[in-house]
């Protein structure tokens, strides 16, 4: 502090992050020329100085016609379906990791909170013929719906396309419940001690401490992670619906990410898939810098 | 309040914190809410569990009894074939070690380049702090593409070599976010009273910022340990050395050439005389199974080690103090 | 990558089962060889002349790694084993494979665009138009004349397949060696039973009677009286008369299940086309006609799954689950050829227990011939190769009948042997040494036969080629001994019933089966914009073929066929259209040629 005057720190400490800052930016930043593949018609052993420009072809043909239109358009109801979904549940992980620090019984809790974790490392794949070992007529489920007498035929329970938002964010859930709620244990063990001590002394139940010292700490974690949720709408990763996908829920189940999958599957052009892949940055990226904004307008805050 | 409470209060400062909430009062509802908490808990957890029982009992039944379905609560003429048979991959042990050591070193580094970003991002009068921190951050979002980014690595003589593993993780956005929001919810006066105390950004950092951020770097380093020990993407594409293939890698070539190889040995009962024994052959789903034990297994290890600094948080107040 | 499967799945009934049973040449011990320059032998005490070309002037003193880029293989990294042991001891070669079926299609897209995809490549025809001008692979014209055993093939079999790349080889060069190459003729059929025709378990079809077949409607019910009579499996398990599975629809444009039907009647579905059917006479008719047979055996199924004859898991199961039913034989209704061997054995065979062909009167099965000209891929050395004459030498090696016993059949005295008449027979451990991944001994590598074969999972010519040691096929299961030593009751009942020596010699006789010849070329790859209608099509096309089996009504079925015929249009059907006309156009045309040519 006496040595330096308060720019020379400030820079110093930006000199300390540059290092840092080369790494991203060599592994993040200029692989990004690639974009310009996007502009033109790319098949890989071809040179790009050799492959025609087709400006914003690619993009426009994700619009050409009506019949695309509508399976776009069904695709983003899809997307806005399970995105959101999954984000009006966003605070599913925060109430788990408060009531498990709340359990008393060590061992109990470390049980707990090891074995829900467990799903999260079954791979789509494996959970799927798990699911169907249960699920499929001949499974564990219509055996015991027979044997009870509830029904004759076998209810398929994976081709059905009711509900199927509601039964794939079950099983997001399922997966990813335990893991998530690792993020917030770690910020409920932030909470500063004294906090604690205060409530006490105010004579707080249980019940008054979650809700006026614990819930409020979480709070900017939760604001975070919420952000980034938003920030990937479109990102609903692919591998579920993948595995999960049938003639009959797929009109139903296909977010975009499976959707240009499964356009790319039968030989889609390189150039397509980046123009998309561009496009969804782009959106991301913009929509973090609204949430943003929305949060300093509400909260007085951003976050970034 | 009991006198258990009562005395509850004045545990010692290392219990661990949520052993010490039970010092509260506890209503009837408060009572009632354990009793559901506990509930929906050990229902929940069942059906964690029993999928990965499933998959267990499994593993070790008889893989034709298993294939049909029959295996549902118990296992079935018992056998470790599938197990040994993985054991007996080629290059296995080479491989686990490349794994450990990219787990080890890359998590690491990147546990400590993340807590040191996010204490720095945190501090308001770095120079350029807002810019610096968006420029990190939204690389999140960004996808170049397969082709630029496997030039890019070749050009960097990343091909074939073990670097390839842990350099592009080391600057991770999302846990520098957690760990600068986690450090941005300590108090300020920590720091400006060390400040005060004449110590530098580095002193800071490492004697102040350290220690009061375990918990969030248990979880970082829990979160990166698992993305280095389960990837391997960057090995099928940037990696033709044998010796630097990952456990992840050869396993997922062993599923890979197991799937076509189970659909060729059914093949060739069509014109020759004797089956293989139906009750050890594997299939598909067998093999994937059972390497999905041999992988979860370090982790459920290593896991129970990371909770001990999810409990044993240092108080902050005690810092203060 | 759903090509490569279906070649891959084509390429097991011919060459998987050569591979791996089998015979093959004898002096294998010569794994002690160290061959050096000074050797005009390379490869050490070979009975069969020269292991490989006229090798003396090639130095092998110095190791090398080759990189091979195989589409065919399944498995990733160096190749270990006997296989590895053998080639390193004749050739001081090691084998690194790279496997874009393991590592994706990226693996093949940033290889490239790297400039360099690896030394010795394996790869698709379409791979091979886009890599020639792109300056990616070697011309190999020159180098073929050295060599002993690939320059007798050089005339007939390399030089057409080339030559028919006109656009970008103007020269006719040789850049590419086909794969899987048969040594028969452009219009014979050498195997027992068509790639897909009618195939049911024998003992279930006479419990009912065995009634005679007349056309798709008998097929119903006949499968009707056998799941009343046999609801169950012995265990417990219910008998679903017809399953179909979702995942290997993949690139095919339509589902997977309903094109290998239509081959019964006589339309195929060309490879890397998707909306179109082709006949042997030539005519080619767009699935989505009302007419075209697709439709009809769309009805087919859909007639089915109203009778309950459909498997209800069939739109969520995957392959592996209907691998485990075949296993189970809980099916009735098989198509492929291989499809028998999940459950048949010899064994059950005695018992005359097991699924065979059973002919329906009015089909007309259309049949691509032995594949003379290669399966869809072809071997090429890439530009970059740094020994060439090495890799060449070791090419030609595979294709000396040394080279061939071993990749199809393993060690002579281990896996076979000679018989007194001079041929060969599967030893006791050859014929399960697959199966059972026998230890192999240490001599030639130790480890499991199956774990030490060849990783490369390709040949130029193929196992149906005549060894000259035998004057049999190097593909085991053709050997007289083999053929003996698999008559079961089963077959001889067959033969009985039916008055022929098996299902392909059924169908030439009362004339219900077209050989056609056997075209493997590129057609073409397809622009940008024709990629991406395709697959768009293509996904609208499978999805509302299941809707379609799974309609309620035959209202619901004709309305969802109306939907789909007016919506792809909008997807840029005409586009597809053409462009695959235009590729049948190509096939009709070189079929033609072939066949005048014979």
């Amino acid at each position: 502090m006496q040595k330096y005057g308060v720019r020379g720190l400030a820079f110093r400490k930006f000199l300390y992050i540059s290092p840092f800052m080369l790494l991203l930016f060599i592994f993040s930043y200029y692989p990004l020329y690639g974009w310009v593949y996007a502009f033109f018609d790319y098949t890989p052993p071809i040179p790009l100085s050799k492959s025609p420009f087709v400006g914003l072809q690619w993009f426009r043909s994700l619009v050409e016609n009506q019949v695309k239109v509508d399976q776009v358009l069904q695709v983003i109801k899809n997307t806005f379906g399970l995105s959101g979904l999954s984000l009006l549940f966003s605070w599913l992980p925060m109430i788990f990791a408060i009531f498990l620090t709340e359990i008393k019984a060590v061992r109990f809790r470390k049980f707990i909170q090891t074995v829900t974790t467990l799903p999260n490392f079954i791979s789509w794949v494996l959970v799927y013929s798990l699911a169907f070992s249960m699920f499929s007529s001949e499974g564990i489920v219509n055996g015991m719906l027979r044997q009870l007498g509830l029904t004759d035929s076998p209810i398929l329970f994976l081709q059905n396309a009711d509900h199927v938002w509601l039964t794939m964010w079950m099983w997001t859930t399922w997966k990813t419940l335990g893991w998530a709620a690792i993020l917030y244990i770690a910020a409920i063990m932030g909470i500063d001690d004294s906090l604690y001590e205060a409530a006490h002394v105010d004579g707080a139940t249980r019940m008054q401490v979650i809700r006026h010292v614990i819930l409020p700490s979480m709070l900017p974690t939760y604001f975070v992670l919420l952000m980034l949720q938003i920030a990937s709408f479109l990102n609903n990763g692919l591998e579920q619906y993948f595995v999960f996908q049938n003639a009959f829920n797929k009109e139903h189940i296909q977010v975009l990410d499976l959707y240009v999958y499964n356009l790319a599957m039968g030989g889609g052009s390189y150039s397509v898939s980046v123009a998309i892949s561009m496009l969804k940055s782009l959106i991301s990226v913009v929509l973090l810098f609204s949430v943003n904004g929305l949060s300093k307008m509400l909260r007085g805050e951003g976050i970034v | 309040m009991s006198r258990n409470t009562a005395e509850a209060v004045h545990e010692p400062v290392h219990q661990s914190r949520v052993d010490k909430k039970s010092g509260f009062k506890l209503s009837a509802t408060d009572k009632f809410i354990s009793v559901l908490i506990y509930t929906l808990f050990s229902l929940f957890a069942l059906i964690c569990v029993y999928p990965f029982y499933s998959i267990i009992i499994n593993t070790i039944s008889a893989n034709d009894i298993s294939a049909r379905g029959d295996v549902v609560f118990f296992p079935k003429h018992i056998h470790f074939q599938n197990y040994l048979d993985v054991f007996k991959i080629p290059g296995l042990g080479h491989a686990a070690l490349i794994s450990v050591g990219r787990t080890v070193i890359g998590t690491s580094l990147t546990v400590g380049a993340s807590a040191f970003l996010g204490f720095m991002f945190s501090q308001e009068d770095m120079w350029g702090r807002r810019f610096w921190y968006r420029f990190t951050i939204i690389t999140m979002f960004f996808n170049a593409g397969i082709i630029p980014w496997y030039l890019t690595m070749r050009s960097l003589h990343l091909t074939n070599n073990f670097l390839a593993y842990i350099l592009p993780v080391i600057v991770a956005p999302f846990f520098i976010i957690l760990v600068k929001t986690f450090v941005e919810s300590t108090p300020k006066e920590l720091q400006q009273a060390a400040s005060i105390d004449g110590a530098g950004v580095m002193t800071i950092f490492f004697r102040v910022m350290l220690p009061i951020c375990k918990p969030i770097l248990a979880t970082v380093a829990i979160f990166a340990a698992v993305d280095q020990w389960n990837s391997f993407q960057d090995t099928l594409l940037l990696v033709t050395d044998s010796q630097l293939y990952s456990l992840q890698f050869i396993l997922y070539n062993y599923i890979n050439q197991a799937s076509s190889l189970s659909t060729m040995v059914n093949l060739q009962n069509a014109g020759s005389t004797a089956m293989a024994s139906l009750s050890t052959k594997q299939t598909t789903t067998s093999i994937r199974m059972t390497v999905t034990i041999i992988v979860v297994a370090p982790i459920l290890l290593v896991y129970p080690i990371f909770q001990r600094f999810f409990v044993k948080g240092i108080m902050i107040g005690a810092v203060k103090g | 990558m759903s090509y490569s499967r279906k070649v891959a799945k084509r390429s097991l009934t011919v060459s998987l089962a050569g591979l791996i049973l089998a015979s093959a040449a004898l002096s294998g011990c010569s794994s002690n060889s160290k061959n050096t320059s000074s050797s005009s032998e390379p490869a050490g005490s070979g009975a069969s002349a020269g292991a490989s070309q006229t090798a003396g002037a090639i130095d092998h003193s110095k190791p090398i790694t080759i990189t091979v880029f195989d589409n065919a293989a399944n498995y990733q990294g160096e190749q270990t084993g006997w296989y590895g042991k053998l080639v390193k001891d004749k050739f001081n070669i090691t084998l690194n494979i790279l496997a874009p079926q393991v590592a994706g299609d990226q693996l093949y897209k940033t290889r490239t665009a790297a400039g360099d995809l690896g030394d010795l490549l394996i790869i698709d025809n379409s791979q091979l138009e886009e890599l020639i001008p792109a300056g990616l692979v070697m011309d190999m014209t020159d180098k073929l004349k050295n060599t002993k055993y690939l320059s007798q093939y050089v005339d007939k079999h390399f030089k057409p397949f080339n030559a028919a790349f006109d656009k970008v080889n103007p020269e006719g060069k040789i850049y590419g060696l086909p794969t899987f190459e048969a040594d028969t003729s452009p219009t014979t059929f050498s195997e027992e039973i068509p790639y897909s025709s009618p195939i049911m378990p024998w003992d279930y079809y006479k419990g009912v009677g065995a009634p005679k077949l007349n056309n798709l409607q008998d097929l119903l019910n006949v499968l009707k009286q056998m799941q009343a009579k046999y609801p169950k499996t012995p265990d417990g398990k219910p008998i679903v008369p017809i399953t179909l599975w979702k995942d290997w629809d993949g690139g095919t444009g339509a589902m997977e299940n309903v094109r290998w039907l239509s081959n019964w009647y006589g339309y195929e579905k060309p490879d890397s086309t998707t909306t179109i059917q082709l006949n042997a006479k030539g005519d080619i008719v767009p699935i989505i006609d009302d007419n075209s047979m697709y439709k009809k055996i769309l009805q087919f199924y859909f007639d089915a799954n109203q009778m309950g004859l459909v498997d209800p898991d069939s739109p969520t199961q995957d392959w592996n689950k209907v691998a485990e039913k075949l296993t189970n034989k809980q099916v009735l209704l098989l198509w492929y050829s291989w499809q028998r061997g999940f459950y048949n054995s010899i064994e059950r065979g005695r018992n005359g227990d097991g699924n065979v062909a059973v002919p329906i009167a009015d089909s007309h099965i259309i049949q691509n011939s032995d594949a003379y000209y290669g399966n869809g891929r072809v071997f090429a050395i890439g530009a970059k190769a740094k020994n060439p004459d090495r890799i060449m030498e070791f090419m030609d090696w595979l294709n000396s009948p040394e080279g061939l016993r071993y990749y199809t059949n393993g060690f002579e005295g281990f896996n076979y042997e000679k018989t007194a008449d001079g041929k060969y027979q599967l030893t006791e451990v050859g014929q399960t040494a697959f199966q059972k991944n026998t230890p192999v001994p240490d001599e030639y590598g130790g480890g499991g036969y199956q774990d030490g074969q060849s990783k490369i999972n390709s040949m130029i010519m193929s196992d149906f080629v005549i060894d000259p040691d035998t004057g049999e096929f190097y593909n085991s299961n053709y050997w007289s001994a083999t053929i003996e030593a698999n008559k079961t009751a089963l077959t001889t009942d067959w033969q009985k019933t039916y008055n022929a020596e098996n299902a392909t010699d059924y169908y030439l006789k009362n004339n219900m089966i077209d050989v056609v010849p056997n075209i493997n070329t590129s057609l073409g790859s397809d622009s940008s914009d024709i990629k991406n209608k395709r697959s768009q099509i293509s996904d609208y096309v499978k999805n509302t073929s299941w809707k379609m089996v799974f309609a309620k009504n035959q209202a619901e079925f004709d309305q969802l066929w109306t939907k789909m015929q007016k919506d792809v249009e909008g997807l840029g059907w005409k586009d597809v259209l053409a462009a695959d006309t235009a590729k049948a156009e190509k096939i009709v045309k070189m079929r033609a040629e072939a066949t005048a040519g014979k």
